[in-house]
Protein backbone atom coordinates (compact mmCIF):
# COMPACT_ATOMS: atom_id res chain seq x y z
CA UNK A 1 0.00 0.00 0.00
CA UNK A 2 2.94 2.57 1.31
CA UNK A 3 4.70 1.38 -2.00
CA UNK A 4 1.44 2.09 -4.22
CA UNK A 5 1.18 5.42 -2.65
CA UNK A 6 4.55 6.29 -3.57
CA UNK A 7 4.26 5.30 -6.88
CA UNK A 8 0.95 7.29 -7.67
CA UNK A 9 2.34 10.48 -5.63
CA UNK A 10 5.86 9.82 -7.91
CA UNK A 11 3.98 9.85 -11.22
CA UNK A 12 1.28 12.65 -9.84
CA UNK A 13 4.65 14.63 -9.38
CA UNK A 14 5.84 13.70 -12.70
CA UNK A 15 2.90 15.02 -14.38
CA UNK A 16 3.26 18.42 -12.62
CA UNK A 17 6.46 19.27 -13.22
CA UNK A 18 6.23 18.24 -17.28
CA UNK A 19 3.25 21.01 -17.33
CA UNK A 20 5.29 23.06 -15.22
CA UNK A 21 8.59 23.10 -17.44
CA UNK A 22 6.60 23.47 -20.59
CA UNK A 23 4.30 26.58 -18.97
CA UNK A 24 7.52 28.00 -17.93
CA UNK A 25 9.17 27.33 -21.76
CA UNK A 26 6.45 28.74 -23.10
CA UNK A 27 6.67 31.93 -21.13
CA UNK A 28 10.05 32.37 -21.58
CA UNK A 29 9.98 31.62 -25.36
CA UNK A 30 10.41 34.62 -27.05
CA UNK A 31 7.81 34.74 -29.58
CA UNK A 32 7.23 38.00 -30.73
CA UNK A 33 6.15 37.21 -33.70
CA UNK A 34 3.04 35.67 -32.55
CA UNK A 35 0.91 38.65 -31.80
CA UNK A 36 -2.62 38.27 -30.77
CA UNK A 37 -1.87 34.84 -29.02
CA UNK A 38 -2.50 33.37 -25.51
CA UNK A 39 -1.12 30.83 -23.81
CA UNK A 40 -1.86 29.33 -20.36
CA UNK A 41 -2.21 26.39 -17.83
CA UNK A 42 -4.28 25.25 -14.77
CA UNK A 43 -3.10 22.26 -12.24
CA UNK A 44 -5.75 21.23 -10.14
CA UNK A 45 -6.23 18.40 -7.49
CA UNK A 46 -8.75 17.33 -4.69
CA UNK A 47 -7.45 14.75 -2.27
CA UNK A 48 -9.14 12.44 0.22
CA UNK A 49 -7.56 9.62 2.52
CA UNK A 50 -9.02 7.28 -0.04
CA UNK A 51 -9.38 9.91 -3.34
CA UNK A 52 -7.19 11.50 -5.28
CA UNK A 53 -8.17 13.19 -8.45
CA UNK A 54 -5.82 15.83 -10.29
CA UNK A 55 -6.55 17.88 -13.63
CA UNK A 56 -4.01 19.56 -15.88
CA UNK A 57 -4.48 21.13 -18.88
CA UNK A 58 -2.53 24.02 -21.22
CA UNK A 59 -4.02 25.75 -24.07
CA UNK A 60 -3.38 28.04 -26.61
CA UNK A 61 -5.61 30.81 -27.96
CA UNK A 62 -4.62 32.96 -31.58
CA UNK A 63 -6.43 35.34 -32.84
CA UNK A 64 -6.70 35.47 -36.84
CA UNK A 65 -8.20 38.32 -38.61
CA UNK A 66 -11.20 38.36 -36.71
CA UNK A 67 -11.31 35.00 -35.63
CA UNK A 68 -10.10 33.40 -32.92
CA UNK A 69 -9.32 29.53 -32.15
CA UNK A 70 -8.81 28.06 -28.86
CA UNK A 71 -6.59 24.41 -28.68
CA UNK A 72 -7.02 22.93 -25.24
CA UNK A 73 -4.46 19.80 -24.09
CA UNK A 74 -5.95 18.00 -20.92
CA UNK A 75 -4.47 15.30 -18.14
CA UNK A 76 -7.15 14.34 -15.96
CA UNK A 77 -5.77 11.34 -13.29
CA UNK A 78 -8.01 9.57 -10.95
CA UNK A 79 -6.39 7.45 -7.88
CA UNK A 80 -8.84 5.19 -5.57
CA UNK A 81 -7.74 3.14 -2.63
CA UNK A 82 -10.57 0.11 -3.78
CA UNK A 83 -11.54 -1.53 -0.97
CA UNK A 84 -14.61 -4.34 -1.56
CA UNK A 85 -17.93 -4.11 -0.11
CA UNK A 86 -18.51 -5.52 3.54
CA UNK A 87 -19.79 -9.31 2.95
CA UNK A 88 -18.40 -9.77 -0.79
CA UNK A 89 -16.62 -12.85 -0.68
CA UNK A 90 -15.03 -12.17 -3.50
CA UNK A 91 -12.60 -9.18 -4.52
CA UNK A 92 -10.15 -7.55 -2.55
CA UNK A 93 -8.22 -4.19 -1.89
CA UNK A 94 -6.39 -2.65 -4.77
CA UNK A 95 -5.08 0.89 -5.79
CA UNK A 96 -6.30 1.66 -9.09
CA UNK A 97 -4.68 4.76 -11.07
CA UNK A 98 -6.11 5.30 -14.41
CA UNK A 99 -5.73 9.02 -16.55
CA UNK A 100 -8.15 10.79 -18.90
CA UNK A 101 -6.28 12.42 -22.47
CA UNK A 102 -8.49 14.73 -23.64
CA UNK A 103 -8.07 17.15 -26.46
CA UNK A 104 -10.34 20.20 -27.61
CA UNK A 105 -10.59 22.76 -30.32
CA UNK A 106 -12.91 25.78 -30.36
CA UNK A 107 -13.26 28.32 -32.68
CA UNK A 108 -15.53 31.85 -33.05
CA UNK A 109 -15.42 34.28 -35.96
CA UNK A 110 -17.91 37.17 -37.32
CA UNK A 111 -21.30 35.79 -38.93
CA UNK A 112 -22.97 39.30 -40.03
CA UNK A 113 -24.28 42.36 -38.48
CA UNK A 114 -23.47 41.91 -34.16
CA UNK A 115 -23.20 37.87 -34.76
CA UNK A 116 -20.37 34.95 -34.20
CA UNK A 117 -20.55 31.79 -35.04
CA UNK A 118 -19.61 29.27 -32.65
CA UNK A 119 -17.69 25.65 -33.06
CA UNK A 120 -16.21 23.25 -30.94
CA UNK A 121 -15.02 19.67 -31.15
CA UNK A 122 -13.29 17.47 -28.66
CA UNK A 123 -12.52 13.80 -28.02
CA UNK A 124 -11.10 11.97 -24.66
CA UNK A 125 -9.94 8.44 -23.97
CA UNK A 126 -10.30 7.10 -20.29
CA UNK A 127 -12.34 7.19 -17.24
CA UNK A 128 -13.77 10.74 -16.17
CA UNK A 129 -14.12 10.27 -13.08
CA UNK A 130 -13.30 8.24 -10.26
CA UNK A 131 -16.92 6.76 -9.64
CA UNK A 132 -16.56 4.99 -12.72
CA UNK A 133 -13.39 3.44 -12.40
CA UNK A 134 -14.68 2.43 -8.85
CA UNK A 135 -17.50 0.85 -10.15
CA UNK A 136 -15.07 -0.53 -13.10
CA UNK A 137 -12.52 -2.28 -10.69
CA UNK A 138 -15.98 -3.50 -8.53
CA UNK A 139 -17.43 -5.47 -11.61
CA UNK A 140 -13.83 -6.26 -12.99
CA UNK A 141 -12.87 -8.52 -9.51
CA UNK A 142 -16.28 -9.61 -9.75
CA UNK A 143 -17.12 -10.98 -13.26
CA UNK A 144 -13.38 -11.23 -14.59
CA UNK A 145 -13.58 -14.83 -16.30
CA UNK A 146 -17.26 -15.18 -16.59
CA UNK A 147 -18.59 -15.60 -20.17
CA UNK A 148 -19.54 -12.42 -22.10
CA UNK A 149 -17.51 -9.84 -19.44
CA UNK A 150 -15.05 -7.92 -21.35
CA UNK A 151 -12.91 -4.99 -20.17
CA UNK A 152 -14.03 -1.62 -21.45
CA UNK A 153 -11.82 1.19 -22.73
CA UNK A 154 -14.32 4.46 -22.66
CA UNK A 155 -14.21 6.91 -25.17
CA UNK A 156 -16.07 10.20 -26.36
CA UNK A 157 -16.19 12.57 -28.89
CA UNK A 158 -17.83 15.88 -28.81
CA UNK A 159 -19.09 18.87 -31.07
CA UNK A 160 -21.33 22.24 -30.80
CA UNK A 161 -22.56 24.68 -33.07
CA UNK A 162 -23.93 27.87 -32.48
CA UNK A 163 -24.59 31.90 -32.71
CA UNK A 164 -23.88 34.49 -30.48
CA UNK A 165 -25.82 37.93 -30.71
CA UNK A 166 -24.99 41.36 -29.39
CA UNK A 167 -28.39 42.18 -29.55
CA UNK A 168 -27.25 45.45 -27.23
CA UNK A 169 -23.48 45.77 -28.63
CA UNK A 170 -20.67 46.31 -25.95
CA UNK A 171 -23.45 45.58 -23.30
CA UNK A 172 -25.42 42.35 -23.74
CA UNK A 173 -25.34 39.33 -25.99
CA UNK A 174 -27.69 36.34 -26.67
CA UNK A 175 -26.45 32.52 -27.66
CA UNK A 176 -27.70 29.42 -28.51
CA UNK A 177 -25.77 26.44 -28.92
CA UNK A 178 -26.82 22.50 -29.67
CA UNK A 179 -24.23 20.03 -28.80
CA UNK A 180 -24.10 16.08 -29.40
CA UNK A 181 -21.95 13.64 -27.88
CA UNK A 182 -20.78 9.92 -28.02
CA UNK A 183 -19.43 8.31 -25.70
CA UNK A 184 -17.95 4.41 -25.26
CA UNK A 185 -18.28 4.04 -21.25
CA UNK A 186 -17.88 1.47 -18.68
CA UNK A 187 -21.30 -0.43 -18.08
CA UNK A 188 -22.97 -1.80 -15.30
CA UNK A 189 -22.81 -5.47 -15.43
CA UNK A 190 -25.75 -7.81 -14.13
CA UNK A 191 -25.53 -11.87 -13.50
CA UNK A 192 -28.55 -13.35 -14.71
CA UNK A 193 -29.45 -16.97 -13.82
CA UNK A 194 -31.01 -19.46 -16.61
CA UNK A 195 -31.34 -22.69 -17.17
CA UNK A 196 -27.67 -23.35 -18.95
CA UNK A 197 -25.96 -21.26 -16.25
CA UNK A 198 -24.85 -18.34 -14.83
CA UNK A 199 -24.67 -15.29 -18.30
CA UNK A 200 -24.07 -11.68 -17.95
CA UNK A 201 -26.15 -8.49 -19.09
CA UNK A 202 -24.34 -4.82 -19.23
CA UNK A 203 -26.26 -1.61 -19.74
CA UNK A 204 -25.53 0.48 -22.47
CA UNK A 205 -21.95 0.65 -23.88
CA UNK A 206 -22.45 3.26 -26.27
CA UNK A 207 -24.00 6.91 -25.39
CA UNK A 208 -25.49 9.33 -28.06
CA UNK A 209 -26.49 12.37 -26.07
CA UNK A 210 -27.98 15.85 -27.75
CA UNK A 211 -28.47 18.98 -26.18
CA UNK A 212 -29.41 22.72 -26.80
CA UNK A 213 -28.10 25.35 -24.35
CA UNK A 214 -29.01 29.36 -24.33
CA UNK A 215 -27.02 31.60 -22.63
CA UNK A 216 -27.87 35.12 -22.11
CA UNK A 217 -25.41 37.46 -20.41
CA UNK A 218 -26.26 41.48 -19.25
CA UNK A 219 -24.99 44.48 -17.96
CA UNK A 220 -27.67 45.29 -15.91
CA UNK A 221 -25.71 49.37 -14.48
CA UNK A 222 -21.79 50.04 -14.40
CA UNK A 223 -20.94 47.74 -11.59
CA UNK A 224 -23.28 44.54 -12.22
CA UNK A 225 -22.73 41.92 -15.01
CA UNK A 226 -25.23 38.76 -15.23
CA UNK A 227 -24.87 35.69 -16.57
CA UNK A 228 -27.75 33.08 -17.14
CA UNK A 229 -27.92 29.81 -19.39
CA UNK A 230 -30.48 27.13 -19.14
CA UNK A 231 -29.44 23.76 -20.97
CA UNK A 232 -31.14 21.03 -21.75
CA UNK A 233 -29.76 17.61 -22.54
CA UNK A 234 -31.26 14.45 -23.90
CA UNK A 235 -29.76 10.80 -23.42
CA UNK A 236 -30.89 7.58 -23.86
CA UNK A 237 -29.59 6.71 -20.19
CA UNK A 238 -31.13 9.17 -18.80
CA UNK A 239 -34.44 11.45 -18.93
CA UNK A 240 -34.38 15.09 -20.27
CA UNK A 241 -32.61 17.19 -17.74
CA UNK A 242 -33.28 20.55 -17.09
CA UNK A 243 -30.52 23.10 -15.56
CA UNK A 244 -30.61 26.82 -14.83
CA UNK A 245 -27.69 28.89 -14.02
CA UNK A 246 -27.26 32.13 -12.31
CA UNK A 247 -24.36 33.72 -12.19
CA UNK A 248 -23.67 37.87 -11.08
CA UNK A 249 -20.86 40.05 -10.14
CA UNK A 250 -21.38 43.22 -8.54
CA UNK A 251 -18.63 45.70 -7.85
CA UNK A 252 -19.19 46.86 -4.81
CA UNK A 253 -16.55 49.53 -4.79
CA UNK A 254 -13.30 50.53 -6.12
CA UNK A 255 -11.61 47.70 -4.67
CA UNK A 256 -13.88 44.65 -3.47
CA UNK A 257 -16.43 42.81 -5.95
CA UNK A 258 -18.94 40.44 -4.81
CA UNK A 259 -19.73 37.37 -6.92
CA UNK A 260 -22.65 35.21 -6.31
CA UNK A 261 -24.19 32.22 -8.62
CA UNK A 262 -27.13 30.04 -8.36
CA UNK A 263 -28.26 26.62 -9.93
CA UNK A 264 -31.09 24.21 -10.29
CA UNK A 265 -31.62 20.72 -11.96
CA UNK A 266 -34.02 18.51 -12.48
CA UNK A 267 -33.93 15.49 -14.23
CA UNK A 268 -37.34 12.73 -14.30
CA UNK A 269 -38.50 11.14 -12.78
CA UNK A 270 -37.20 12.33 -9.24
CA UNK A 271 -33.66 13.39 -9.83
CA UNK A 272 -33.04 17.25 -8.53
CA UNK A 273 -30.48 18.82 -7.53
CA UNK A 274 -29.22 22.79 -6.83
CA UNK A 275 -26.56 24.52 -6.09
CA UNK A 276 -24.82 28.08 -4.94
CA UNK A 277 -21.84 30.02 -4.68
CA UNK A 278 -20.92 33.05 -2.42
CA UNK A 279 -17.37 35.10 -3.40
CA UNK A 280 -16.00 38.15 -2.18
CA UNK A 281 -12.67 39.45 -3.57
CA UNK A 282 -10.58 42.47 -2.85
CA UNK A 283 -8.04 44.10 -4.72
CA UNK A 284 -4.58 45.83 -4.17
CA UNK A 285 -3.88 48.65 -6.61
CA UNK A 286 -5.54 46.19 -9.31
CA UNK A 287 -2.60 44.18 -9.57
CA UNK A 288 -3.15 41.61 -6.27
CA UNK A 289 -6.61 39.76 -5.88
CA UNK A 290 -7.45 38.09 -2.73
CA UNK A 291 -10.48 36.14 -2.35
CA UNK A 292 -12.81 33.63 -0.81
CA UNK A 293 -15.35 31.32 -2.01
CA UNK A 294 -18.04 29.37 -0.25
CA UNK A 295 -19.49 26.53 -2.16
CA UNK A 296 -22.49 24.50 -1.33
CA UNK A 297 -24.48 21.72 -3.29
CA UNK A 298 -27.04 19.32 -3.04
CA UNK A 299 -29.21 16.56 -4.71
CA UNK A 300 -31.78 13.74 -4.26
CA UNK A 301 -30.10 10.94 -5.86
CA UNK A 302 -30.19 9.09 -7.94
CA UNK A 303 -32.00 5.78 -6.06
CA UNK A 304 -35.65 5.27 -7.52
CA UNK A 305 -36.66 2.19 -6.24
CA UNK A 306 -34.71 0.07 -3.18
CA UNK A 307 -32.56 -2.19 -4.60
CA UNK A 308 -30.49 -4.10 -1.97
CA UNK A 309 -27.83 -4.55 -4.92
CA UNK A 310 -28.20 -1.34 -6.61
CA UNK A 311 -25.40 0.72 -7.37
CA UNK A 312 -26.91 4.46 -7.95
CA UNK A 313 -26.05 7.03 -5.79
CA UNK A 314 -27.91 7.99 -2.09
CA UNK A 315 -28.53 11.64 -2.18
CA UNK A 316 -25.66 14.18 -1.84
CA UNK A 317 -24.35 17.07 -0.25
CA UNK A 318 -21.26 19.14 -0.63
CA UNK A 319 -19.49 22.07 1.04
CA UNK A 320 -16.19 23.95 0.62
CA UNK A 321 -14.72 27.08 1.50
CA UNK A 322 -12.00 28.41 -1.02
CA UNK A 323 -9.17 30.88 -0.34
CA UNK A 324 -7.60 32.13 -3.50
CA UNK A 325 -4.82 35.17 -4.41
CA UNK A 326 -4.64 36.34 -8.10
CA UNK A 327 -1.49 38.45 -9.57
CA UNK A 328 -2.31 40.09 -12.84
CA UNK A 329 0.72 41.77 -14.79
CA UNK A 330 1.37 43.64 -17.67
CA UNK A 331 1.21 40.35 -20.15
CA UNK A 332 0.83 37.56 -17.22
CA UNK A 333 -1.44 36.57 -14.81
CA UNK A 334 -0.98 34.22 -12.27
CA UNK A 335 -3.03 32.29 -10.07
CA UNK A 336 -3.28 29.83 -6.64
CA UNK A 337 -5.97 28.48 -4.45
CA UNK A 338 -6.84 26.10 -1.53
CA UNK A 339 -9.38 25.32 0.63
CA UNK A 340 -11.03 22.18 2.46
CA UNK A 341 -14.53 20.87 0.85
CA UNK A 342 -16.52 18.18 2.17
CA UNK A 343 -18.60 15.52 0.50
CA UNK A 344 -21.62 13.83 2.45
CA UNK A 345 -23.90 11.11 1.29
CA UNK A 346 -27.32 9.62 2.73
CA UNK A 347 -27.18 6.80 4.83
CA UNK A 348 -27.58 3.29 2.35
CA UNK A 349 -28.56 -0.18 3.32
CA UNK A 350 -25.84 -2.12 4.83
CA UNK A 351 -26.19 -4.56 1.77
CA UNK A 352 -25.28 -2.33 -0.73
CA UNK A 353 -22.17 -2.86 -3.13
CA UNK A 354 -21.33 0.94 -3.25
CA UNK A 355 -21.63 2.29 0.41
CA UNK A 356 -17.58 2.51 0.33
CA UNK A 357 -17.63 4.34 -3.41
CA UNK A 358 -20.27 7.04 -1.43
CA UNK A 359 -18.81 6.98 1.88
CA UNK A 360 -18.43 11.31 3.32
CA UNK A 361 -15.28 12.07 2.69
CA UNK A 362 -13.32 15.53 3.50
CA UNK A 363 -10.84 16.59 0.49
CA UNK A 364 -8.30 19.23 0.09
CA UNK A 365 -8.78 21.04 -3.06
CA UNK A 366 -5.49 23.21 -4.24
CA UNK A 367 -5.05 24.96 -7.61
CA UNK A 368 -2.29 26.76 -9.66
CA UNK A 369 -3.29 28.74 -12.76
CA UNK A 370 -0.94 31.06 -15.60
CA UNK A 371 -1.90 32.32 -18.55
CA UNK A 372 0.33 35.38 -20.85
CA UNK A 373 -0.83 37.38 -23.38
CA UNK A 374 2.13 37.90 -26.65
CA UNK B 1 -26.09 18.94 10.38
CA UNK B 2 -25.47 18.19 6.71
CA UNK B 3 -26.46 14.77 6.97
CA UNK B 4 -29.65 15.80 8.63
CA UNK B 5 -30.80 16.87 4.52
CA UNK B 6 -29.92 13.57 3.37
CA UNK B 7 -31.67 11.74 5.92
CA UNK B 8 -34.67 14.05 4.71
CA UNK B 9 -34.30 13.70 0.98
CA UNK B 10 -37.16 11.47 0.94
CA UNK B 11 -39.00 14.08 2.49
CA UNK B 12 -38.04 16.64 0.16
CA UNK B 13 -39.28 15.22 -3.32
CA UNK B 14 -42.81 15.24 -1.51
CA UNK B 15 -42.91 18.81 -0.44
CA UNK B 16 -40.24 21.78 0.15
CA UNK B 17 -38.02 21.66 -2.48
CA UNK B 18 -34.83 23.52 -2.35
CA UNK B 19 -34.46 23.21 -6.39
CA UNK B 20 -37.81 24.97 -6.81
CA UNK B 21 -36.26 27.56 -4.68
CA UNK B 22 -33.07 27.86 -6.62
CA UNK B 23 -35.38 27.78 -10.13
CA UNK B 24 -37.70 31.02 -8.71
CA UNK B 25 -35.04 32.58 -7.62
CA UNK B 26 -32.71 32.37 -10.75
CA UNK B 27 -35.86 32.51 -13.23
CA UNK B 28 -36.43 36.03 -11.04
CA UNK B 29 -33.01 37.21 -11.82
CA UNK B 30 -33.27 36.26 -15.65
CA UNK B 31 -36.19 38.03 -16.01
CA UNK B 32 -34.72 41.23 -14.42
CA UNK B 33 -31.73 40.49 -16.38
CA UNK B 34 -34.48 40.57 -19.64
CA UNK B 35 -36.06 43.75 -18.41
CA UNK B 36 -33.57 45.71 -17.06
CA UNK B 37 -30.19 45.26 -19.22
CA UNK B 38 -29.08 48.79 -20.36
CA UNK B 39 -26.31 49.78 -22.81
CA UNK B 40 -23.79 51.10 -21.20
CA UNK B 41 -20.66 52.79 -23.43
CA UNK B 42 -17.63 51.23 -23.44
CA UNK B 43 -15.69 53.98 -22.15
CA UNK B 44 -17.87 53.69 -18.76
CA UNK B 45 -17.21 49.96 -18.19
CA UNK B 46 -14.20 50.34 -16.17
CA UNK B 47 -15.86 48.53 -13.43
CA UNK B 48 -17.48 46.39 -15.63
CA UNK B 49 -13.96 45.09 -17.55
CA UNK B 50 -12.06 44.93 -14.19
CA UNK B 51 -10.44 40.93 -14.50
CA UNK B 52 -12.57 39.27 -11.90
CA UNK B 53 -15.63 40.87 -13.19
CA UNK B 54 -15.72 39.19 -16.40
CA UNK B 55 -16.99 35.32 -16.34
CA UNK B 56 -13.37 33.34 -17.41
CA UNK B 57 -13.87 29.61 -18.52
CA UNK B 58 -10.05 29.24 -18.17
CA UNK B 59 -6.96 31.02 -16.86
CA UNK B 60 -6.15 32.41 -13.48
CA UNK B 61 -9.62 34.18 -13.40
CA UNK B 62 -11.44 31.25 -13.72
CA UNK B 63 -14.68 31.51 -11.77
CA UNK B 64 -14.91 27.99 -10.20
CA UNK B 65 -13.21 25.41 -9.23
CA UNK B 66 -13.58 22.95 -12.31
CA UNK B 67 -12.70 19.53 -10.24
CA UNK B 68 -15.12 19.45 -7.55
CA UNK B 69 -18.03 19.04 -10.48
CA UNK B 70 -16.71 15.27 -10.37
CA UNK B 71 -18.59 14.60 -6.97
CA UNK B 72 -21.33 17.12 -7.89
CA UNK B 73 -23.36 15.16 -10.43
CA UNK B 74 -25.69 17.83 -11.07
CA UNK B 75 -24.38 21.23 -11.34
CA UNK B 76 -21.17 18.92 -13.78
CA UNK B 77 -24.22 19.08 -16.77
CA UNK B 78 -23.33 15.37 -17.05
CA UNK B 79 -25.32 14.59 -20.33
CA UNK B 80 -26.10 10.87 -18.75
CA UNK B 81 -22.63 9.48 -20.33
CA UNK B 82 -19.19 10.59 -19.42
CA UNK B 83 -18.98 13.88 -21.44
CA UNK B 84 -16.67 15.67 -18.59
CA UNK B 85 -14.28 18.49 -20.95
CA UNK B 86 -17.40 19.38 -22.93
CA UNK B 87 -17.95 23.34 -22.28
CA UNK B 88 -20.83 23.33 -23.64
CA UNK B 89 -22.49 20.88 -21.94
CA UNK B 90 -21.97 22.70 -18.79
Amino acid sequence: MKNMDQTFHHRLARSGWRLFILSAGLASAPLRGLANLETGSNAEGLASSDVVLSDLLIYLSKEVLDREMVLTLRRSSHWIDYRPPDGEFIGHANDRYSVKHSLRVACQGPFGDGCLWLAEAGAYTGFSDYQALWLDEYYNQLFAGYPGYKETVPWGSDGMIGLRWNYIPDSAFAQFVVVGARERVSPHWDPVISGTGISLESSDKMIDSFGVRAELETLLSRRFRSNNRLTVLESPVTSTRWSLESQNNYALSDHVVLKGSLGGCIEKPDFHAWWGTAAAEWDYRRTWFVGAQLRYYGDTGEVIESNPLGVEAPAAEAFGIFATLRWIGESQQVSMGIGPYWTRHADMQSTSPVEALYADRNWLWFQAAWSRQF
Amino acid sequence: MMLAFCEQSKGLRAGCDPAGGVYSVTIAILFSALVSCVRIPAYEQQELSRPNMVFESQGAFAGRPAIVGQTEPGSAGATGGQAAGCTACR
